[in-house]
């Protein structure tokens, strides 16, 4: 079912080498320029040949190096699209639409044109040059002509990346009623974070030529499985950690960074790790709290709590940051803490507060 | 239009030893390329003795002759400025053709010549005024047999040689004035592809 790919692609100075698998479902392949996302559409499309691998789909064999089959672009019938330059300057919007079908009678071609122009909002733009219509009108009459052939799949290029926010919105939700409608595998390309949270129920990110981690957004965003993620993801507060050792009664670990000991669930994290291992240590910002004086803390939270010093805040529109360093050990944090939060704390810069980790804000990447 | 489709558009071993002999006339003296023809069309020539021997009918000398000089001299233009457009065409179009299921040659009839036609028109009008004024390989083949094979050129370098200015003259500034059009014409069709 699906998609289900093994690529290994050698050019100068870049090597890419995947295998992964999806169902018919919005693929997300995310992750910095120059990782090969690209580069796997162009193969999967026919427009590139792998050294070595497979590709197929549902069913069908696109490519496979051990039997020697390698079918042509044109008979894959895919859908591509891409970031933008994808119309024919020189044909209309219906002529463009019209270009992605086969040779059909000239009435048939005509209710396709007509039935995808309805199901993409394209009408009163039939006659127009794509040079006179809007970015999001571009990429609809691209996704129309990619799919009135029905494509086995579909392939897309960082569609959303040349159009803004609200247009944005609304291309993921077509893309949506496209996936429910088709009932085909769509991958979809992107570097930008927030299309791949809301798109992705199921996010593969490449790293260097390399799929790095694969699974739901919550698997992504809040539990890296590498450092090489986390950082992929610009997360802050990563530290290296050596486990000095366990509490079997508690279940917990004790870590240390710098001299400063941590205790964590013995969960937190994918896998398990023993006493003496080196380890990354990523503190998640948003679950980080201040603590006001004289407040009761919770027993809970008595574990992870340091001392220091702010020194520095920085307010952004949603929340503010707040740079704490630990009065031992000199650790940096930076701590996001709500508008509303940060006005009961009263907080200054050089003002000596404590924090205190939750459990939910330690996260082990080994 | 098939080699300059060849050039853009393929990868392949003498890729560029084959442009660099399409270009050669471009920069060799007519005289030279007039040379080569000669060996190639000439009646012992590699080319001309084949067709000597089986229509017992040799190009030289003929108003066949001049037409083929002003070919070979004008030809590097012409390849020249459609590989240049045709290089020109988004890659992207080209590939969204493929994955669209169109072949080849479809592709390259619907998609790549079309948005390659200003370049292709330009290069065609500049080769045209290039050939008109050819004149050095011309005189090598074809000779100058009045009436038959004088070309424009070589009549006015005739006219100025014996002295006949007053038909030298007209003849110049025609020539200067159609030459002209050309270039103007050539400008319009570049000017909105670069």
């Amino acid at each position: 079912m699906g998609l289900s790919v093994k690529l290994l692609k050698r050019v100068k100075g870049f090597t890419l080498d995947v295998e992964w698998e999806i169902g018919n479902e919005v693929a997300v392949l995310f992750g910095s320029s120059g990782a090969g996302k690209s580069m796997t559409l162009q193969l999967i499309a026919g427009l590139m040949e792998p050294d070595e691998g497979f590709i197929r789909s549902n069913g069908n064999i696109f490519f496979d190096k051990s039997s020697g089959i390698n079918i042509s672009p044109q008979q894959r019938s895919l859908g591509y699209v891409f970031q933008d330059r994808n119309l024919f300057p020189h044909m209309t919007v219906r002529e463009n639409i019209a270009y992605g079908l086969k040779r059909k009678s000239r009435e048939e071609r005509d209710t396709r044109v007509d039935d995808m122009i309805r199901q993409f909002r394209l009408e009163g733009l039939e006659n127009m040059p794509p040079s006179e219509i809007s970015g999001g009108q571009k990429q609809r009459v691209a996704l129309a002509r990619a799919l009135i052939e029905r494509p086995k799949a579909l392939l897309l290029d960082e569609p959303f990346t040349a159009l803004d926010s609200p247009l944005r919105f609304e291309m993921r939700k077509l893309l949506q009623e496209v996936r429910n409608e088709f009932d085909i595998p769509v991958v979809l390309v992107t570097h930008d974070f927030e299309d791949a949270y809301l798109l992705g129920n199921h996010i593969l990110v490449y790293i260097d030529g390399r799929v790095e981690q694969v699974g739901e957004r919550d698997d992504i965003f809040l539990r890296p499985q590498s450092i090489r993620v986390a950082q992929f993801l610009g997360l802050k507060n990563l530290f290296r950690a050596k486990i000095m050792r366990k509490d079997e009664h508690l279940h917990r670990l004790i870590l240390e960074v710098d001299g400063l000991q941590f205790s964590i669930s013995a969960d937190s994290g994918r896998r398990p790790v023993e006493v003496g291992m080196e380890v990354d240590l990523h503190v998640r910002p948003d679950e980080i709290m201040i603590l006001r004086e004289g407040k009761f803390v919770k027993d809970s939270l008595k574990q992870n709590i340091f001392e220091g010093e702010v020194l520095d805040i920085a307010g952004k529109e949603r929340y503010q940051t707040v740079y704490f360093q630990t009065t031992s050990g000199n650790i940096l944090f930076e701590i996001s803490i709500p508008n509303y939060a940060f006005r009961n704390l009263n907080l200054s810069v050089g003002k000596i507060v404590s924090i205190a980790l939750r459990d939910e804000s330690l996260w082990v990447m080994s | 239009m098939a080699v300059a489709y060849l050039l853009a558009m393929k990868n392949f071993r003498g890729k560029e030893v084959l442009d660099i002999i399409f270009t050669l006339p471009l920069v060799l003296p007519p005289t030279v390329t007039g040379y080569y023809l000669i060996i190639l069309f000439g009646r012992n020539g590699l080319i001309g003795r084949i067709l000597y021997e089986w229509a017992g009918w040799s190009i030289m000398f003929t108003w066949y002759a001049a037409v083929l000089a002003s070919f070979a001299v004008a030809l590097p233009l012409m390849i020249k400025a459609t590989r240049a457009a045709i290089e020109s065409v988004d890659r992207n179009l080209i590939n969204a053709s493929y994955t669209l299921g169109h072949s080849e040659f479809e592709t390259a009839i619907r998609v790549t010549l079309p948005l390659a036609k200003r370049g292709i028109v330009a290069g065609a009008v500049l080769s045209f005024a290039r050939a008109m004024g050819e004149f050095g390989a011309t005189l090598m083949v074809a000779g100058n047999i009045p009436g038959k094979t004088d070309t424009m050129p070589i009549s006015i370098y005739s006219h100025a040689g014996s002295g006949d200015w007053s038909k030298a003259n007209l003849m110049v500034i025609f020539f200067s004035l159609m030459s002209g059009v050309f270039l103007y014409i050539a400008n319009r069709f570049t000017k909105r592809i670069f």
